[in-house]
């Protein structure tokens, strides 16, 4: 197995630490992010290297059989507690591409692509639900 | 260096956001030649990240809040580690009001006299009823849903629109707060509830913040920009200022500036108009160093930066296991607010008050980021939110303090090399109080409400989009940088129109308050500086 599929092989791990199987779906390891998590590194400076370093990361807290460990959620959090702030770009980017994937959103009842121009319904403005408040005599302080 | 010097015009305005455009198109309609210089792009209604599949992604990347996230080559960096609150904003042709949620209630006629009242900050040197006909205006030319009979509020002219729907979720909230016998009301918005001006409904897709191409929801850009070109104004994107210059006796000739092209112009003007809000405004005045100005543009009184204010907030959120709809569907933050606890109360442990402003659920990945946890428990917590989840953000009266300040950083720039600004900024005490009961009170109305399970925060920290104080208004010039004209005390031609002028912040979102200062300084250059037209 190469560098590059044991990295592969541990992100898949992580992720599913992350977001776990639920029901009939996959984890976020499982539903094969990898390219969308690419995409999204390089589309913007913001999670640039941020996939690669959380992997060296946490290579380095699995010690010397690194890549060939199995990595366990105590490995997850002991990357948490010592680089919230990489960690937690890691979490949004995650969390961004598994809810931004079709059949997640298949699973939670949400309807893919843009908002617009469907947008949604709503029962119209309904005058009477003011009634108890309207009641209420001005209260705002009067001043010279 | 060779300069490009522009053709001189009566009225050069920096900035084209929400103060910037209302004078522009004031200015131009009485006649003067206004050429309104704006340092970031026009932004095409298709770009915004509704129209896109991808939008989670971009609301977290190139249309994030914060110019630090976003770095489009307009933004410039700000220094806010030094700052509790971390700023928001965004550059382009209508400002941040590209960017905004367009909630637009009116200051209190007390807010204007927290002095007199309450024993704490300054006085404005104008009344609530000064601003009245131009919060009408504002209205007017923004088009605004909304409703009269307020009890928390002065009695108002009719709304151009009736409200946004409050939906069943907000009827939920509403009939708590009538069960505590708390006030609410639905929301002014600048959103519309039926097509206004040739600008379409709402649709309520929800990120109202993202903005949406039916300009549903009122910006700069789509309101008073187009009617400003139509009377002659030109707007002119991509243009960065960084110095706006003076003559020997002290009054402004201009501003230097970088075109699009990254070369340096100069722009001629009778009058200098800043509009660059709370951060850019004072930025801004500080570069601007000269003989007749050694401290920086208007800044005698040593004032110019001081007394930043941002609003603070808090929050919580309630879990709801019976609503009829999801939470995500409806205009995110355009629903009730309430201002049971606006005015100062003697028998409470801080001076003056705060909004309840409600806010929806949102997609789900801004569920997820929002602090859904990692690992086994992702999914319940995940599900017990998603579509569930109603809030009630406490934005409170942030009293004005001079150690919280704007300066100039000594290190960072933007692209251009021009420094950056650094930011100073701690929450107050009487804050800190004022949030601890609004946090309270927030979780008693979602209990009433119903809720299965509350979560609160003391403080918000990436909230700083509300940016004042920082060039306040007065009588006196050693105890301000303008007066209530928004005319600098220090050169009788320099006029600043944004948030920087405010005394102090009052308890709501402050753009409508924005504009209309910005409309009466408009007014008086119309009506008494008709020497600076030529």
């Amino acid at each position: 197995m190469t560098t590059s599929e044991q990295s592969s092989r541990l992100l898949q791990s992580i992720l599913d630490l992350l977001i776990p199987p639920i029901e009939n779906l996959a984890g976020a390891g499982g539903l094969n992010l990898e390219d969308e998590l690419h995409r999204m590194s390089t589309e913007h400076s913001k999670y640039t290297g941020v996939i690669d370093r959380s992997i060296d990361a946490i290579t380095r807290l699995l010690g010397s059989s690194g890549l060939n460990s199995q990595v366990t959620s105590e490995v997850i959090q002991q990357f948490e507690s010592s680089d919230p702030r990489l960690f937690e770009l890691l979490l949004e980017i995650v969390y961004t591409a598994y809810y931004s994937d079709t059949r997640v959103h298949e699973r939670i009842g949400w309807k893919s692509g843009a908002l617009q121009p469907d947008g949604h319904s709503m029962p119209p403005w309904d005058e009477s639900v003011l009634d108890i408040v309207r009641k209420r005599e001005p209260f705002w302080t009067r001043v010279d | 260096m060779s300069v490009n010097v522009r053709e001189p015009v009566d009225v050069l305005v920096i900035g084209s956001g929400a103060s910037g455009a209302a004078v522009t198109w004031s200015l131009s309609e009485a006649g003067f030649s206004v050429a309104c210089l704006e340092q970031g792009p026009w932004v095409p209604p298709s770009s915004y990240p509704t129209s896109s599949a991808d939008w989670q992604f971009l609301q977290q990347t190139k249309w994030h809040y914060s110019p630090n996230v976003r770095k489009l080559p307009a933004d410039y960096p700000v220094n806010d580690d030094t700052s509790q609150i971390k700023v928001v904003m965004f550059n382009a042709v209508g400002g941040s009001t590209i960017h905004w949620t367009a909630h637009v209630p009116r200051f209190h006629p007390s807010d204007f006299r927290v002095k007199t009242l309450d024993g704490v900050a300054e006085d404005w040197p104008i009344s609530y009823f000064d601003l009245e006909p131009y919060y009408d205006l504002n209205d007017e030319m923004m088009g605004c849903s909304g409703i009269n009979g307020d009890p928390a509020n002065p009695p108002r002219s009719p709304r151009q629109m009736p409200p946004i729907p409050i939906g069943p979720d907000g009827e939920r909230v509403a009939r708590a707060f009538d069960t505590l016998g708390w006030h609410w009301w639905p929301s002014d918005v600048h959103v519309n509830s039926t097509d206004y001006k040739g600008r379409k409904a709402c649709n309520y897709c929800g990120p109202i913040g993202q903005n949406c191409d039916r300009g549903a929801r009122a910006s700069s850009d789509i309101t008073y920009i187009p009617e400003a070109i139509k009377l002659g104004a030109e707007v002119r994107p991509n243009s960065t200022i960084f110095e706006i210059t003076t003559g020997d006796d002290g009054r402004a000739t201009g501003a230097n500036y970088y075109n699009a092209n990254g070369e340096q112009e100069f722009q001629p003007a009778n009058a200098v108009v800043v509009g660059c809000n709370g951060i850019g405004t004072p930025r801004m005045l500080l570069h601007s160093t000269s003989n007749s100005h050694p401290q920086g543009l208007l800044n005698s009184s040593g004032l110019v930066g001081k007394n930043l204010m941002f609003h603070v907030y808090a929050g919580a959120s309630g879990f709801f296991n019976d609503l009829d709809a999801p939470t995500y569907r409806g205009p995110l933050a355009c629903i009730i607010m309430s201002q049971e606890f606006y005015e100062t109360d003697p028998s409470r442990d801080f001076k003056r008050g705060y909004t309840f402003q409600m806010g929806r659920g949102q997609g789900p990945a801004p569920t997820a980021t929002g602090g859904v946890s990692w690992g086994k428990n992702h999914h319940a917590e995940f599900a017990e939110r998603f579509g569930k989840n109603l809030g009630l953000g406490v934005i409170g009266d942030d009293l004005p303090e001079e150690i919280n300040r704007v300066e100039i950083d000594t290190k960072l720039t933007d692209r251009h090399g021009i420094p950056a600004p650094k930011i100073i900024y701690r929450v107050g005490d009487n804050s800190k109080r004022l949030l601890a009961h609004g946090v309270n009170s927030a979780r008693t109305v979602l209990e009433s409400a119903g809720a299965s399970k509350i979560i609160s925060s003391q403080l918000n920290t990436n909230t700083g989009w509300h940016l004042m104080g920082t060039a306040r208004m007065g009588e006196d010039p050693a105890r301000s940088v303008v007066n209530q004209y928004g005319q600098g005390h220090d050169a009788d031609n320099v006029f600043i129109v944004d948030g920087s002028v405010f005394v102090t912040g009052a308890a709501v979102n402050p753009t409508p308050t924005i504009q209309a200062l910005a409309l009466r300084t408009a007014d008086y250059i119309r009506h008494e500086r008709s020497d600076l037209k030529s």
